[in-house]
């Protein structure tokens, strides 16, 4: 792993301490810390039900938690996903929560809503060619409604939503989920590009041995905590993790 | 209790008294309007408490009954009493047939439709002038009689409107508190889970919209043999809006709150019939009236959305007397009984048939093929289990075979009786029950209600049954097969909790035991070890195998792949809705393709 | 006139009528889809701005200021609606909402009486001049003035849909709120500005319609409610469907109410709402599902 170089990627940039949330009686998060520092690809990996998908809601507001979360150094626990976007911390949601109705363009334009005021479409504009770069597809195309593509480049197209957001921080969960393993190969092939161009990334994934593949580090979630963290490829060969998938507990 | 019990005895002196005591300024027809706008307000309250339905339309029910008793009486000389029971009926009916289909849509198109009903009626009476009179409306209409003594006085339809009213109270109170009221409340939580109890939804709202409507009915019938006279001016879309208010005002999950509410606002109509003309121009005052309720509705709503009983008995003091949405179970527990059988199943006589056959069974999302062609069959007295990473489709699996959500291509056949496409309630009373992944449990019923829901096809009280308190016996029954059910789940003790107050394993349990009593031959288990701790998931092995060996099938999707490998007979293994493998636990567990699935292709 | 002569004035009148609830569904629409409310006081955003513009006039303001004023207000009044009555309960049962609605119908129509009285107000027409004859039917040129200007309204609504930040924002709300809020979307905002966008169609809907019926302060539930009809016609999700349900609408209510009885009008117009609730319900069993497929995918 590379040193990091400037004063602010030495502190992390986004810092989670201690969050606890419940859907209803649920007791889903027990007390889950994490970091990731800038430029880092940070995977979170678990079986089902291990609360990933909980811990990304409440990292980005969409469920009430209580605990600690930083971005920058900047306390941000309990604000709405509308003001953290504009802060740099974007979801890109499971299950390709796109605007199923409306086209692609008007999809990847309204990622950069927050962004609409002139003087910053030069900004948006630079943003939208990059996306198109990454998936040449989607501009393609750009008239169809989101609904009418097939699963990979449904995927494709909430990522290219979630970046048209101007991200510091990219979560993601489970972009990998339901594609045949070409498409795996293709969405894992623009993660490693964001990576290189310094996009801090946190990975929620089922898929294990993908997500560990393309992370610098990882934590493996059961029932709501976090039981295992560490480097990617020393996780990656650990035989607790596929104890974890598939039967018995991690201690 | 003896506190309550008082409260009811001096209210009712007060209200056989006033009679006799009012006199001078404060004419007695003002109570007179006060029982007749609460007998109708109360049918409200159940609509709205109850069904969770508003209706916009009660004045058009009140104006059909009028209606039908000045016409049945007057134009065809038809005995009052009789007309009575036709102006009860007609409303009654009207509004099960308008109301009927309109409640299979959910959500609050009732309230359009009604307000439609109301504008209707209005207009059909305004020009049927031959039946009607029209505008000037009909005079003359024959008083009630008991023999050759008419009915007539101030007293005499006082007494008649208030024993109307308590007695809407009285049978509501009963409705609420037998299987149909529990019926109801299953409806309000949720249409899902109560349809996979076998209730259906739409027919228990209807019923519900129809009882609301006759007690219109009944207070049209009675408005018009005191009056002797009728126009259309009463039954305007606005006096519907009055009741709501009235029902809303008082609290609308409480039937004494209608009483409440319907005594304020027709005390406070009066008193504005008579300020009001002082301080505006002439002829608007009813108009005014109007602005007043809507603001009194808005400041309720926000500020006091119980409304204002609840307030009441906290200051009387009369904690008991909730009368509320659900009053709970008064009897006392029932002994323990010996646990009674799950069910009488012939099912291993079948040999070799399997008990659930799956066929090509598809369910396609937009674009996302959920379940794609999977064909599969259980055999009796098996645990099957359904596994696959997430969004496998094994949900959608469950929601198609228990009638939920309708497959678009496909068959499911139970013991050789085609089940697709039909509706959750059908399939719950073939025999199939189910658990969800969150626990779809009634949060403000007690868990023996809750469990008494599983038995809602096995029992009969109807709504006329429930009301008049005929099904005492049956409910005494219930209860005790109840308490056999909680005692296999190990929750008796709680029996006469809110089951929303439980944690969060002993409400899975309630759930369980809620689909033990729907006595299935095939119980579809959701995710049940989901949010268990360790203990809970031991028990809960034990308690699975327990309820197939009293030969009930069991189905289980689960994510804790030791518990499934230790608990099931055979495994189906889901991926982007199609098999990947099927087999015994050990040798599914050691398919690559299943490896593959969960931790993801090597990239 | 021959029956021919009178069926085609009837669909004439029946569209331009229809053209009024058009604008009325579209709002309904608008804030239905974006907030989840069916708005009881849509009609009042009509009667509001219609007397407002009626009083400007009668102090011999411009008319054109006094109709851009009258509807400024009812948009205005509109987002007022939002974040006085129904934000500070958006987390509250569809049932409560709803009678939160009545309750503002029931309070706004107070405030016009308290303001206008009973009386009846009226609006020049835009233009003087003869009826024109079209096709056999004989219409006014107020007809020809709504007609022409709810085109131009409905082409600018189609616009703002399709073409503006706002107007996509808006769409992507009643698509998906939670994918609106990841992208920066505030849902509570797109709620009053939905709210401003329907009072402000039933502002422009009640001018429109002032010079021919007249305005007064209890115009609002009846016509608030023939755009409802409408709206659910096309399942209150699609605003195209919409006009052309409301305009369809019209013209039912046109013939029925001519070769009918006029006195059954509202009758007739409530009849085609019960019938179309049931028609709806009818599908509604057919297909048999008890969950919307968006929650079973949840």
């Amino acid at each position: 792993m590379t040193l990091p170089s400037t004063e602010a990627a030495r502190s992390a940039l986004l810092e989670v301490r201690d969050l606890h949330a419940s859907y209803g009686p649920v007791h889903a998060l027990r007390g889950v810390s994490l970091s990731a520092r800038s430029g880092e690809c940070v995977a979170v990996i678990g079986p089902n039900g291990a609360g990933k998908t909980t811990l990304l809601h409440a990292v980005t507001g969409l469920l009430p938690s209580r605990g600690e979360i930083l971005l920058a150094g900047h306390p941000v626990t309990g604000r709405p996903p509308e003001v953290l976007v504009r802060a740099g911390l974007t979801l890109v949601p499971e299950r390709r929560q796109l605007f199923t109705t409306m086209t692609v363009a008007d999809n990847l334009l309204l990622g950069a809503f927050h962004r609409r005021r002139a003087g910053t479409a030069a900004e948006v504009a630079d943003d939208l060619a990059a996306v198109h770069r990454l998936f040449p597809v989607l501009r393609d195309r750009s008239a169809q409604p989101a609904r009418t593509l097939s699963g990979g480049m449904q995927q494709m197209l909430a990522i290219g939503r979630g970046l048209m957001t101007h991200p510091r921080v990219l979560l993601m969960d489970e972009p990998l989920l339901g594609l045949a393993p070409l498409l795996i190969r293709e969405i894992l092939r623009v993660l490693e590009e964001l990576k290189a161009k310094g996009l801090t990334l946190v990975l929620v994934e089922q898929n294990a041995r993908a997500a560990l593949a393309v992370a610098d580090r990882g934590y493996v979630m059961e029932t709501g905590s976090v039981v295992l963290e560490g480097a990617a490829a020393a996780l990656a060969d650990d035989p607790r993790v596929r104890a974890a998938y598939l039967g018995g507990h991690v201690e | 209790m003896r506190r309550e019990r008082l409260a009811v005895a001096a209210f009712l002196a007060v209200v056989i008294a006033l009679p006799w005591a009012v006199s001078g300024r404060i004419s007695l027809s003002v109570f007179l309007f006060i029982g007749l706008n609460a007998l109708i307000a109360v049918g409200l309250s159940l609509l709205g408490g109850q069904a969770g339905q508003v209706s916009l339309g009660q004045a058009a029910f009140y104006g059909i009954g009028a209606y039908i008793s000045a016409i049945t009486t007057l134009r065809y000389g038809i005995n009052p009493w009789v007309g009575m029971a036709l102006a009860i009926a007609g409303a009654a009916l009207v509004a099960y047939v308008v109301g009927g289909p309109i409640l299979i849509l959910r959500g609050h198109f009732l309230v359009l439709g009604t307000l439609g009903l109301n504008v209707i009626v209005d207009v059909v009476i305004r020009n049927l002038q031959s039946l009607t009179g029209g505008p000037s409306g009909l005079t003359g209409i024959p008083p009630l009689a008991l023999g050759v003594v008419a009915l007539r006085g101030d007293r005499v339809y006082y007494y008649l409107a208030w024993g109307a009213a308590l007695a809407a109270v009285w049978l509501g109170h009963n409705l609420i508190a037998s299987r149909v009221g529990r019926a109801l409340a299953a409806v309000r939580a949720s249409e899902v889970a109560a349809a996979t109890l076998g209730i259906n939804p739409a027919h228990y709202k209807a019923r519900t919209f129809a009882l609301s409507a006759a007690f219109a009915g009944l207070a049209g019938s009675l408005y018009v043999h005191y009056l002797s006279f009728v126009s259309p001016s009463p039954f305007v879309f606005e006096f519907s809006i009055t009741l709501l208010v009235m029902s809303v005002l008082g609290g609308i999950a409480y039937l004494p709150g209608a009483v409440l509410g319907a005594a304020i606002l027709t005390v406070l109509r009066e008193a504005l019939r008579t300020l009001l003309p002082r301080f505006f121009r002439a002829g608007a005052s009813a108009e005014y009236e109007i602005i007043i309720f809507g603001l009194l509705l808005a400041a309720v709503v926000i500020f006091a959305p119980g409304g204002v009983w609840p307030f009441v008995i906290r200051l009387l003091g009369l904690g008991h007397l909730r009368f509320s949405a659900r009053p709970g179970s008064t009897a006392q527990p029932p002994p323990p009984a010996p646990p009674v059988p799950v069910t009488s199943t012939g099912d291993q006589a079948n040999g070799g048939t399997p008990l659930l056959a799956v066929e090509h069974l598809t369910k396609r999302f937009g674009g996302l093929m959920a379940v794609n062609d999977l064909s599969f069959s259980v055999r009796p007295g098996e645990i099957y289990a359904l596994m696959g990473p997430n969004g496998a489709g094994k949900t959608t699996v469950f929601n198609l075979i228990s009638g939920v959500l309708r497959p678009t291509r496909g068959t499911v056949v139970l013991d050789g009786r085609s089940l697709t496409h039909r509706p959750a309630y059908d399939v719950a009373a073939a025999g199939i029950a189910r658990t969800f992944q969150t626990p779809h449990i009634f949060a403000d019923l007690t868990v023996a209600e809750n469990v008494m829901l599983g038995m809602h096809r096995r029992l009969r009280a109807g709504f006329v049954a429930a009301m008049l308190r005929l099904s005492r016996r049956e409910e005494r029954e219930a209860q005790e097969e109840t308490l056999a059910y909680l005692e296999q789940v190990g929750l008796a003790t709680v029996s006469e909790m809110l089951a929303g107050a439980l944690p969060f394993g002993a409400q899975r349990l309630v759930e369980m035991a809620r689909a033990l009593a729907v006595r299935p031959r095939l119980l579809l288990l959701d995710e049940p070890a989901s949010g268990l701790s360790a203990a809970e998931r031991a028990g809960l092995v034990i308690m699975i195998r327990r309820i197939r060996g009293r030969g009930v099938t069991v189905i289980l999707v689960e994510h804790d792949v030791g518990l499934v490998m230790g608990l099931a007979d055979r495994v189906l293994v889901l991926n982007y809705g199609q098999r990947i493998a099927e087999g015994i636990p050990a040798a599914v567990r050691r398919d690559p393709g299943v490896i593959g699935a969960y931790l993801g292709e090597p990239a | 006139m021959t029956l021919e002569q009178q069926i085609a004035q009837f669909l004439a009148s029946g569209l331009v009528n229809g053209a009024i609830y058009a604008l009325l569904g579209l709002g309904l629409v608008v804030i239905f889809s974006v907030t989840r409310v069916v708005n009881v006081a849509q009609g009042e955003f009509a009667a509001f701005a219609a007397l407002l513009a009626a009083t400007l006039v009668g102090r011999n303001l411009p008319p054109l200021f006094a109709y851009l004023t009258a509807v400024a207000a009812a948009t205005g009044l509109g987002a007022a609606m939002h974040l006085v009555a129904i934000r500070p309960a958006r987390n509250a049962t569809a049932l409560t909402l709803l009678i939160i609605t009545i309750a503002v119908h029931l309070a706004l129509k107070g405030f016009l009486l308290l303001l206008w009285g009973t009386q009846p107000y009226s609006l020049p027409p835009f233009t003087v001049g003869p009826p024109v004859r079209i096709a056999g039917a004989i219409l006014t040129r107020q007809s020809l003035w709504v007609l022409g200007a709810v085109a131009v309204i409905l082409a600018a609504a189609y616009l703002f849909f399709a073409r503006t930040v706002y107007g996509k924002s808006l769409r992507a709300c009643a698509v998906n709120p939670r994918a609106a809020r990841l992208v920066g979307i505030s849902v509570d905002r797109m709620g009053t500005l939905a709210f401003a966008v329907g009072g402000g169609l039933g502002g422009i809907a009640g001018i429109l319609i002032t010079p021919q019926t007249l305005a007064t302060y209890d115009m609002g539930l009846i016509l608030g409610l023939k755009g409802f009809v409408g709206a659910v016609v096309a399942g209150m999700t699609s605003y195209p469907w919409t006009v052309a349900a409301t305009l369809g609408f019209g013209v039912v209510e046109a013939l029925g109410a001519g070769l009918i009885s006029s006195a059954y009008r509202d009758g007739i117009a409530f009849a085609v709402l019960v019938l179309v609730l049931l028609a709806r319900a009818l599908r509604h069993l057919r297909e048999g599902v008890l969950i919307g497929e968006e929650a079973a995918q949840e």
